[in-house]
């Protein structure tokens, strides 16, 4: 049975030898260890940041502001709405106006929703979802999908809107908008409850925005990759029946239709805004 | 245990033997090391030492406005806008702006500031702390707690880049 | 070289000497010395039968179990300093951990691996410390203790299941311990008790977590006490008989007692012997010293079973899932996997079967093993014909376990129906 090769590594196999061994792999996994640690993926973004300040610095002020930048944690610390949001570690730039041009993820913030929603107040993800204390990528998107906790992408990112916003704030022709006048228009209370009124022949819908992946019937027979929310509602919404046999009836929607209404399922969560936050109490203080 | 087998070389066991000694005592000495890094984490749920107040043209000549959360005043002469520490120089307790007189007061051992916040009565060594502060990019004033600033600075009120 | 004489003059400092009471380990009695002035290797005899050394006889176990056992205590009390029990704040210590505390993930990954492998080397002590025989004469008793140790290191992985809070977390103790409840009369009494409540919030996290950190540490430790005592009362660990005659040059020279259960009595210490005859001596028990021969038999096990472990920390993360919602049951919701056993006799029988009576039994002929048949017939050699009965019977009671916990780990689906691992 014992080949030479056995008999050799038997005989190489002493105390001695088996100590150092042990030994030269402990230091090489603190070497690994540290090695991870100190090259978080946030560091390459930041430094591309800092670099691209200096570069753009023309005048004492810029400069000052430069030099200070310093490349860390960065996170947005809500205590209000019980979290933490790191998103900023990568997103250097969101609030800086020069880097409207810039690559992601240090490019500046679209549009001007940070005004009226500062980020110290409301952070990133009340709005885009994900994982806010994670500092890499893909946990912090929640990827690959399907994940506990995705980012809210493009045309669904208004379902957040409505976490806080009533529906008589909605904006006219939203996505939002219209995806809760079909609701009506579909009659969707008919057979589903909503907050106080409906029925209960389907689900009850009161938090179904809340609702992960996971939560969802997708059949014995559905094969494909895709198994995000979002996909399972749309299809659903296109044909009930798309996963498994459904009493649901067939509105035979269009891809429109289907999305708004996605994207109003999207704000119907359980998520708690405290009081102070809410649009309605009137003006935010600066 | 052999004693019929050939014994290796003397240099080469002890060779082995030091390098396990070497490698057990710079892992020991490694993860010591790692174990006091362990205690700083990169970041904490505590507020920022940086935080954002209204631009500087908000503030009228001679206010005193109060950030509780971060416990820092702004305020505004003739100079400009300039912000300003308001933990206690002496022992760390947070002051209190009397209206009346323009000084601060601290409640635990009666120091007393006056209105730019140099110690004028009680055991405060020094005067409280003038705080670095910007005009951010979105124009309005940013505050860092952490970082001091010189003694008579100031954000001239038409600075804002807008 | 100048390092050599270094060391040479620093061994001969009066500081060196007043903390090393010995002097350089080159004759017997400084190799003795090196195992009785020194309060930690002093739990060893000073000599041991050389055929404790044979790594093949006891796989160093109960030593890697040890080993493990104090890796734990060392991660787990670095991890107490970020972690805060309590249910809206345990899962962010997770991810702070995860995130940024620095090699926070690579601790919660010792910790985690450590934790499991434990279980499994203290499994596996247990099987070699039977199919060897070893909890036969004197060492009856010792057995006992094992068992409870085994039961208290269950108790620390089910405790320490609940604290990252997560969804695997909450409902593998929510599973787990309404298997407790269905004890007859005392079932809901021991649940309310263990969860501090009706339901795992925020007192179970906190019980479990004393439990955790603060009674069960203190347990095992005080059992480990009596472990080790024993195995030194005990003579050292098991061994084949003493041949009955020794043969060559007339008499042996007894150094030391010779009856069993005793420990090595320390006056028989070879005095006068010359320096560096080291294990030369032949006595009837055919030992050699402790150190070194043990020594650098444990430290070489103890670094490889380190450097394994902190490969794996490297390479594995320890899970970590969506915080708790007691409010969504994830699908399928399995125990712990050293549950899994218990938990699919649970979902064929009734939950006082699976929960309580198979468990119970289990540990019962368990304790009961050692005074089945009171004899010290084949001590010491592993599987001994002697013994066939009982290594068939127990070896079919292990590989039973080990299969449902495979079926448990990878054969059960959504709605815990039968699956391939494959298929999902
Ligand atoms: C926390 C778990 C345990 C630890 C840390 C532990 C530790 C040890 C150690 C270090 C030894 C010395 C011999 C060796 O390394 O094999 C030993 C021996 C022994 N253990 Fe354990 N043990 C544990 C659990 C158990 C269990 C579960 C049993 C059986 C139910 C058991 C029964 C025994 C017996 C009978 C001996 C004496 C063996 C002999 O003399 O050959 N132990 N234990
Ligand atoms: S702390 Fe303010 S006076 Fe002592």
């Amino acid at each position: 049975m014992r080949g030479p090769l056995t008999a050799r590594l038997r005989d190489l196999a002493t105390p001695p030898v088996l100590i150092a061994f042990g030994g030269v792999l402990w230091m090489i996994a603190l070497l690994a260890m540290v090695l991870v640690d100190a090259n978080p993926e946030w560091e390459a973004h930041q430094s591309e940041y800092r670099k691209r300040l200096a570069a753009a610095a023309d005048d004492a002020a810029s400069v000052r502001h430069a030099g200070r930048f310093k490349v860390q944690v960065k996170q947005i610390d809500l205590p209000a709405l019980e979290r933490v949001d790191r998103c900023v570690s990568c997103h250097v730039g969101i609030e800086d106006p020069a880097f409207a041009d810039a690559p992601q993820p240090i490019a500046t913030h679209p549009g001007d929703l940070l005004t009226i929603h500062t980020p110290e107040r409301f952070g990133c993800t009340i709005c885009h979802g994900g994982n806010g204390r994670a500092t890499s990528r893909e946990d912090a998107h929640g990827l690959p999908e399907p994940s506990l906790n995705p980012m809210l992408r493009g045309e669904f990112l208004q379902g957040s809107c409505g976490k806080c916003h009533g529906d008589d704030e909605f904006v006219a022709g939203s996505r939002l908008e219209v995806g809760r006048r079909l609701f009506d228009h579909y009659g969707c209370r008919t057979c589903h409850r909503l907050y106080q009124s409906g029925n209960t022949a389907g689900p009850d819908l009161t938090k179904v925005g809340s609702k992960k992946f996971d939560a969802f019937f997708w059949g014995n027979d559905y094969r494909g990759t895709d198994r995000s929310v979002v996909y399972w509602l749309e299809s659903h919404f296109k044909n009930p029946s798309a996963f498994y046999p459904s009493t649901m009836l067939n509105f035979k929607m269009t891809d429109e239709n289907a999305r708004a209404l996605v994207v109003y399922m999207l704000s119907l969560t359980d998520e708690r805004i405290p009081d102070r936050l809410q649009p309605s109490r009137g003006p935010t203080k600066p | 245990m052999d004693e019929n087998r050939e014994t290796p070389a003397l240099g080469r066991r002890a060779l082995i033997a030091r390098i396990g000694w070497g490698a057990f005592a710079a892992s020991i000495a490694g993860s010591l090391a790692a174990g006091v890094r362990y205690m700083f984490p990169k970041a904490l749920d505590e507020p920022p030492s940086k935080f954002k107040a209204p631009p500087p043209d908000t503030y009228g000549v001679g206010s005193v406005y109060a950030v509780e959360e971060n416990k820092s005043f702004i305020l505004r002469d003739a100079g400009g806008v300039f912000a300003m520490s308001a933990v206690c120089t002496h022992l760390g307790c947070t002051v209190k702006h009397m209206d009346a007189k323009g000084e601060f007061h601290c409640p635990c051992h009666g120091s007393v500031f006056d209105k730019d916040g140099t110690n004028i009565a009680g055991p405060a060594p020094r005067p409280l702390p003038r705080l670095d502060a910007n005009v951010a990019r979105d124009g309005r004033l940013e505050v860092d707690t952490q970082v001091e600033a010189a003694k008579d600075y100031r954000v001239p009120v038409d600075a804002g880049r807008g | 070289m100048s390092a050599h004489s270094l060391m040479e003059s620093l061994r001969c400092s009066a500081i060196y000497r007043s903390i090393v009471r010995r002097g350089p380990a080159d004759n017997d009695i400084d190799r003795s010395l090196a195992i009785t002035s020194n309060v930690f290797l002093h739990l060893h005899p000073v000599k041991i039968r050389r055929h404790a050394l044979r790594f093949t006889y006891t796989f160093g176990l109960g030593g890697i179990t040890t080993l493990l056992f104090l890796i734990l205590c060392v991660t787990g009390v670095l991890l107490m300093f970020y972690y805060v029990p309590s249910p809206e704040r345990a899962y962010r210590s997770m991810q702070d951990l995860r995130y940024v505390v620095p090699y926070g993930t690579f601790l919660r990954n010792l910790h985690h691996w450590a934790a499991h492998a434990m279980i499994v080397t203290a499994a596996l002590h247990m099987a070699r410390v039977f199919y060897t025989g070893a909890f036969k004469g004197t060492r009856q008793f010792n057995w006992v203790v094992g068992v409870i140790l085994f039961v208290l290191t269950l108790g620390f992985s089910f405790t320490g299941y609940l604290l990252p809070w997560d969804q695997l977390a909450f409902w593998a103790i929510t599973v787990g311990t309404n298997m407790a409840a269905a004890v007859p009369l005392l079932g809901g009494m021991i649940r309310y008790a263990l969860l501090g409540g009706n339901i795992v919030g925020a007192n179970a996290l906190l019980r479990f977590y004393v439990l955790h950190c603060a009674v069960l540490p203190a347990l095992v430790f005080v059992f480990l006490a009596v472990h080790f005592w024993r195995v030194r009362k005990d003579g050292g660990i098991s061994g084949p008989p003493l041949p009955a005659e020794v043969p060559e040059e007339g008499p042996p020279e007894r150094l030391f007692a010779t009856t069993p259960g005793r420990s090595y009595a320390l006056v028989a210490l070879p005095r006068e012997a010359p320096a560096a005859v080291e294990e030369s001596r032949k006595s009837p028990e055919d030992t050699v010293l402790t150190y070194p021969h043990l020594l650098v038999r444990e430290a070489a096990a103890a670094m490889v079973v380190i450097g394994g472990l902190l490969l794996v920390a490297l390479f594995l993360n320890a899970h970590l899932e969506e915080a708790a919602n007691a409010l969504k049951t994830p699908d399928p919701a399995k125990a712990p996997w050293y549950f899994l056993g218990l938990q699919e006799v649970v979902s064929w029988s009734t939950p006082f079967i699976g929960g309580v009576l198979v468990p119970g039994l289990m540990v019962l002929a368990l304790l009961a093993i050692p005074y089945v048949r009171p004899n010290s017939v084949g001590v010491g050699v592993w599987f001994h014909p002697a013994r066939r009965r009982a290594v068939i019977a127990f070896t079919i009671g292990l590989v039973l376990n080990v299969l449902l916990i495979v079926v448990g780990m990878f054969f059960r689906g959504h709605g815990w129906s039968l699956v391939w691992p494959w298929s999902n």
